[in-house]
């Protein structure tokens, strides 16, 4: 972990591991949404809809093991003032925030054939909408200050209260979903988990997870970067003006 | 194969107004944020060699 | 002790003044709530349905509207700076000016709620139980939007912000608020709900003051 904190070293490393990230993008995300679309089965009453739930699943895990890790990268932030955990965190949230999103219309397009509606306020489409919510509460905090580094471990405290929180609203909204739901609708839960179903699904989750440690070593390297250049840019113009 | 033929698979049971949008998206979003996030990474190049020979220049 | 009571009062005579919080924030609520009658119709049924939800989304953007100046006004003129030197625990500090906060915001909000709760045709039976249920949720309304207050300290869009990142976190006390009312309202108790406001409270006592002072401290560096 601390021979992690020396930003140089952390860049080898992301440079290192990016194409294996790559081709696990490419790969998983292949196999298993091409499996999904074309050898997996329908289902015997949603029909060939069902095929949406390979995007919205692996879209909702996204959007909740991002948060975590971003959470996980706020504290290490803040505990032991890892420069760089920071701005893990802040690279991971557009990324999750985009699976969110995909969640969400997604959802709506799966049931819309469904319930005849574009949105349905279920348990898990409310809870991804109040995560997006937690997404862009947090990006526009790390947006809305003009020093970076406390913006970090602002960002960071946000990220920390949210996460304790998530557990909290997901249970209210949960309950407040049974309360409301009459008891005969089908939920977006999808139909048991088969191994013809499970199989892509595990596979595309996998691919998504391999796309988020490409897109995060892209981003971490331009923050690292774009801090470095402000560093050098400050130190240089402080030179000039004591010389 | 679950398709017997390619009309078929396009139609998507009839289906393809939904199922074809949300691929399409899953697409547009991923390889969106992709692009974004490598053009932020090459303009971060960019500048921190600017910074570097701007820091060298004047040393 | 008497540090703290010094500076609960001291943000009590502010906020109770004619420029204070709890004006506005009284104002703002009656407004709000008024306003749905005349978007969604007069037809007692509907604003029936709909009176335990409307009050309680009001009340959570009324308590809103006060807390990016909680810290702000101290921070300008440097008294926070004092503050967080002085031998009292920062945490208790954000306390103090928490509850002070809540006494000029949530605790008038509570009081002024079944008046509203008349003018939306609510079951008289649910009205105690709305106000218990305000008077144990306002003052985690408080505590979280003191964190985001305190996070939002150096930044120039504290206003809009701190309702952007306060309001997702205190969805848990609109769900059980409302679920309260909406439980008495048909005869059944509201007790596991209030529980459920009070448990939510005693976990933003013991957790927020943290966030809050890290949060201050940061933006005193």
């Amino acid at each position: 972990m601390h021979a992690l904190a020396n930003p140089a070293r952390f860049l080898r490393l992301m440079a290192a591991i990016r194409p294996y990230a790559a081709a696990l993008a490419i790969l998983g995300l292949g196999i298993g949404l091409g499996w999904g679309l074309l050898f997996s089965p329908p289902d015997y009453q949603q029909g060939e809809t069902v095929r949406i739930m390979y995007l919205h699943v692996p879209s909702a895990w996204m959007g909740m093991s991002t948060y975590g890790i971003m959470a996980l990268a706020s504290a290490a932030a803040l505990i032991w003032r890892h420069p760089v955990a920071e701005l893990v965190a802040k690279a991971s949230a557009p990324i999750g925030a985009m699976f969110t999103l995909l969640c969400l219309v997604t959802g709506s397009l799966w049931g819309k054939p469904m319930w005849g509606t574009w949105w349905v306020w279920d348990a898990r489409l409310t809870s991804m909408l109040i995560l997006f919510f937690l997404y862009l509460g947090y990006i526009a905090l790390w947006e809305a200050f003009d020093d970076p580094s406390r913006a970090g471990r602002a960002a960071a405290i946000l990220a920390l209260v949210g996460v304790i929180n998530l557990p909290i609203i997901k249970f209210s909204v949960d309950w407040w979903n049974t309360l409301h739901q009459p008891a005969s609708v089908m939920t977006l839960a999808g139909p048991k988990i088969d191994p013809s179903i499970l199989w892509p699904l595990l596979v595309t989750a996998l691919g998504a997870e391999g796309y988020y440690i490409w897109v995060l070593s892209l981003r971490v390297k331009a923050e690292i970067l774009n801090r470095q250049a402000r560093i050098l840019r400050f130190s240089a113009a402080t030179d000039r003006r004591a010389g | 194969m679950h398709w017997s033929s390619l009309g078929d698979f396009l139609a998507m049971g009839g289906y393809a107004g939904y199922i074809w949008p949300s691929f399409a998206l899953a697409l547009v979003l991923l390889v969106g944020l992709w692009l974004q996030s490598y053009a932020g990474m090459k303009a971060a190049e960019r500048e921190h060699a600017e910074a570097r020979h701007e820091a060298g220049r004047d040393a | 002790m008497r540090a703290f009571f010094a500076i609960v009062l001291r943000d009590l005579r502010l906020g109770f003044g004619a420029q204070g919080a709890m004006l506005t924030t009284l104002l703002f609520f009656v407004l709000a709530v008024s306003l749905f009658p005349l978007g969604v119709g007069p037809e007692p049924q509907i604003l029936a349905r709909i009176a335990s939800g409307v009050i309680w989304v009001a009340a959570l953007l009324a308590a809103m509207l006060s807390l990016d100046r909680l810290f702000l006004a101290d921070q300008e003129d440097g008294t926070l700076d004092l503050l967080a030197q002085a031998p009292l625990p920062l945490g208790l500090i954000a306390l103090a000016k928490t509850l002070a906060h809540w006494l000029t915001t949530g605790l008038p909000l509570a009081v002024m709620a079944p008046l509203l709760a008349v003018l939306m045709q609510m079951d008289t039976a649910a009205i105690p139980a709305l106000l218990l249920a305000l008077l144990l949720g306002t003052p985690s309304l408080s505590l979280i939007g003191a964190i985001g207050a305190a996070l939002t300290l150096g930044t120039r869009r504290g206003a809009v912000l701190v309702p952007l990142i306060t309001l997702p976190l205190v969805i848990p006390v609109l769900i059980f608020g409302v679920g309260a009312v909406d439980a008495a309202a048909y005869g059944l108790t509201p007790q596991p709900h209030l529980l459920l406001l009070g448990a939510f409270l005693a976990g933003s006592l013991a957790l927020s003051p943290f966030a809050i002072a890290g949060a201050i401290k940061l933006a005193l560096e």
